[in-house]
């Protein structure tokens, strides 16, 4: 009996220290419920920038993408239907994170992008968002608060189910597929 | 940078392997050159106090984008951002502990590579030296139990089924002579 009390302590000690180490960023952000963190972004369409401060009120679908994404390219119609059909409602931005104005701009014509895109040139917005790769969307209600995040290309019905929850004002389940994910790029500066 | 050759190398290699089939994966190469140093902000001077600190906080996060390795030794963009965003903090006076809970109330506990030293998490930090001090006095007992322990007794006379058994070979032995 004491030999497998032992045995089942240790056990589980290795148990935890498995877990510990092979433990990863879940769907759940912790920032859901709290205040959307304050940016400000240049725009690529115009020479001026947005900042989240602006649209206060608004209930606004926050986009982090790249044109390096593979998984961007699939969600990219989405959001721009997504747009075409509750905006100016629901605010639409979107931006692109580790990338160039070149193949940014050329993304955008591409899928015919018309919402707020603008870029993080610094990195900084992505950080404050804690984001871990591209596509990741928040969505923030109109007090300001982060209602849930979508890891992941977002589908036509993703998009509308999270649109009813801005509407709705609730906080939402997380979601999405962190696999179909694409880390922020780990090549050396 | 020296403090970073160790982390490059490890990176290097995994972009030699891993190259080729991110480049067909994720678009052209000319979409994947990384931003020109001059579009990057100013690097953010520190005294040397300062960088003291955003040394030991960069040791402690870890790079999300990447496996077991800290702000300080990986050379990822997400690393290079979220160093910038440390030493931003650290000219801003920020303290420690202030920057290490910024970090968790967007990433959670996963960003930080040590557990925290306090409730039932002083448990990972106590249980490995317990187990090791336990395992050695486990070890020393059973020695002194062993030392302890009466000497084998010396082999007895022979059982009757032994000597029937040497009588018999000594018949076999004498017939073979």
């Amino acid at each position: 009996m004491k030999r497998l009390l032992v045995v089942l302590v240790l056990v589980g000690v290795l148990a935890m220290f498995v877990y510990a180490l092979t433990r990863e960023p879940t769907l759940a952000s912790p920032l859901v419920g709290k205040p959307a963190p304050a940016f400000s972004m240049p725009l690529y369409a115009a020479d001026s920038s947005l900042s989240l401060a602006q649209l206060e009120g608004t209930p606004v679908v926050l986009n982090f993408w790249a044109s390096w994404c593979l998984a961007c390219r699939d969600e990219a119609l989405v959001l721009e239907e997504g747009w075409r059909e509750h905006g100016p409602d629901v605010a639409f931005l979107g931006i692109a994170v580790n990338d160039e104005e070149g193949p940014a701009q050329a993304f955008i014509r591409r899928y015919g992008k018309t919402y707020h895109l603008g870029s993080d040139d610094d990195g900084s917005v992505a950080v404050d968002y804690g984001l871990y790769g591209v596509p990741e969307t928040f969505f923030i209600g109109r007090d300001g608060r982060i209602l849930s995040r979508h890891i992941g290309p977002l589908s036509g019905a993703d998009l509308e189910r999270r649109i009813a929850e801005l509407a709705a004002g609730v906080a939402g389940d997380a979601s999405g597929d962190p696999a179909a994910v694409q880390p922020l790029r780990i090549e050396e500066r | 940078m020296r403090r970073r050759r160790i982390a490059g190398v490890v990176t290097l290699a995994a972009g030699i392997v891993a190259g080729p089939a991110l480049a067909q994966e994720t678009g052209s190469p000319a979409e994947r050159v990384p931003p020109a140093a001059d579009a990057l902000p100013a690097p953010v001077q520190l005294t040397p106090e300062q960088e003291e600190l955003a040394a030991e906080i960069e040791s402690m996060l870890k790079c999300p984008v990447c496996r077991s390795q800290s702000v300080r030794t990986s050379r990822s963009f997400m690393a290079e951002d979220m160093s910038r965003r440390i030493r931003q903090m650290v000219a801003e006076g920020r303290t420690k502990d202030e920057i290490r809970e910024y970090f968790v109330a967007r990433y959670g506990d996963y960003i930080v590579l040590a557990p925290r030293k306090e409730g039932f998490i002083w448990t990972v930090w106590v249980l490995p030296f317990a187990l090791v001090l336990g395992g050695a006095a486990g070890i020393v007992l059973v020695a002194r139990r062993w030392k302890g322990r009466a000497p084998p007794p010396p082999p007895g006379p022979p059982s009757s089924s032994t000597s029937n058994y040497m009588q018999k070979l000594e018949r076999e032995l004498e017939e073979t002579r």
